[in-house]
């Protein structure tokens, strides 16, 4: 391996042997231990990597927040995937409570279109029910 | 844990299987927080990007393709999106109100005081990175994934990502003067 190649790897993967790509690990290690410059380019990557490494994140256990969001059935599943995490998931929700109402419009306008309303009044039965209630006897007598 | 049984897992999650779900979370959500809460700061959107993730490793499952990537990668790769839509989403980068109790110490007080300035520095120096660079370093240096792995996330080649790590470094070389070498 170049010099120049290697003080490139260094630049970007840093110090640390794990993190150097693992197809030129090996020619990179020969370089620097047989090199008192190569040693001491890598000895200034490490200080940075240590540095970096000085930052670390709590990383709480979220596991079981994360199961009970998840149900076992098909049905489960949409329902869970309905719930935005992050804002930009909202019209999940949305389009699940408007899609109804969008429909149920739908409906009522197809059922209004399809012509005048077919109530149809017989007036021979309400006729004969007006008389069979003037002929009978009033129950009070 | 193999690839064969991670792929079994998984195989069980697409037939709705939380117990085999519920292992693959314990696997890997440490890893996914310490990865979105370095891209994001914020701990609690980082927290609901990590829970996005897993959602769509229970209702996705079955579009993984155990053939093109490791499960760790196909999630950091769901994770990583997640976070560029918040950030474009929100035009700035926002710093969490309780930056001190997203560290961890576990030295004495005086040089615990030391290692939380140095930490924050850090923290803020990361945090400054433009995006691209700031995701190839978390996914290399702090995340530990390939070079390959890491430019199939960010979508480049691994001489783009390689170019990326190095102005990375050399900003925050130069951000951090003051600690280098300390």
């Amino acid at each position: 391996m170049e010099p120049e190649r290697f003080r490139e790897l260094l630049d970007a993967y840093g110090g640390e042997e794990q993190r150097w790509p693992a197809e030129h690990r090996q020619a990179m290690r020969a370089l620097y231990t047989g090199d008192s410059g190569a040693r001491a380019d890598v000895q200034r990557a490490r200080e940075l990597d240590l540095l970096l490494d000085s930052y670390r994140v709590k990383a709480p256990d979220l596991t079981q927040r994360i199961i009970d969001r998840v149900a076992p059935t098909g049905l489960g599943r949409f329902f869970a995937w309905l719930q935005p995490t992050v804002p930009a998931q909202w019209w999940r929700p949305a389009t699940a409570f408007a899609l109804p109402l969008l429909l149920g419009v739908a409906l009522g306008l197809s059922d209004g279109s399809s012509g005048a309303s077919t109530t149809v009044i017989d007036w021979e039965l309400q006729e004969q029910a007006l008389l069979s209630v003037t002929n009978e006897e009033p129950w009070y007598e | 844990m193999q690839r064969d049984e991670e792929n079994e897992l998984v195989r069980r999650i697409t037939r709705g299987d939380r117990a085999a779900f519920a292992v693959l979370v314990g696997q890997h959500q440490r890893a996914l927080t310490n990865y979105t809460r370095r891209m994001l700061t914020d701990t609690d959107l980082a927290d609901d990007v990590v829970q996005e993730t897993f959602l769509r490793l229970w209702t996705q499952a079955a579009r993984y393709d155990a053939g093109t990537a490791r499960l760790t990668t196909w999630l950091h790769n769901i994770a990583h999106n997640l976070c560029i839509d918040s950030f474009r989403r929100s035009s700035r980068i926002s710093f969490s109100d309780d930056a001190d109790s997203t560290l961890e110490s576990d030295d004495a007080p005086d040089s615990a005081e030391h290692s939380r300035e140095r930490s924050d520095a850090v923290r803020q120096a990361v945090a400054s990175l433009p995006e691209r660079q700031r995701s190839a370093l978390i996914l290399c240096h702090y995340q530990g994934l390939s070079n390959r792995d890491a430019a199939e996330i960010l979508d480049v080649s691994v001489d783009a990502l390689e170019s990326l790590l190095a102005r990375a470094r050399r900003r925050l070389k130069q951000l951090l003067e003051e600690f280098h070498g300390a």
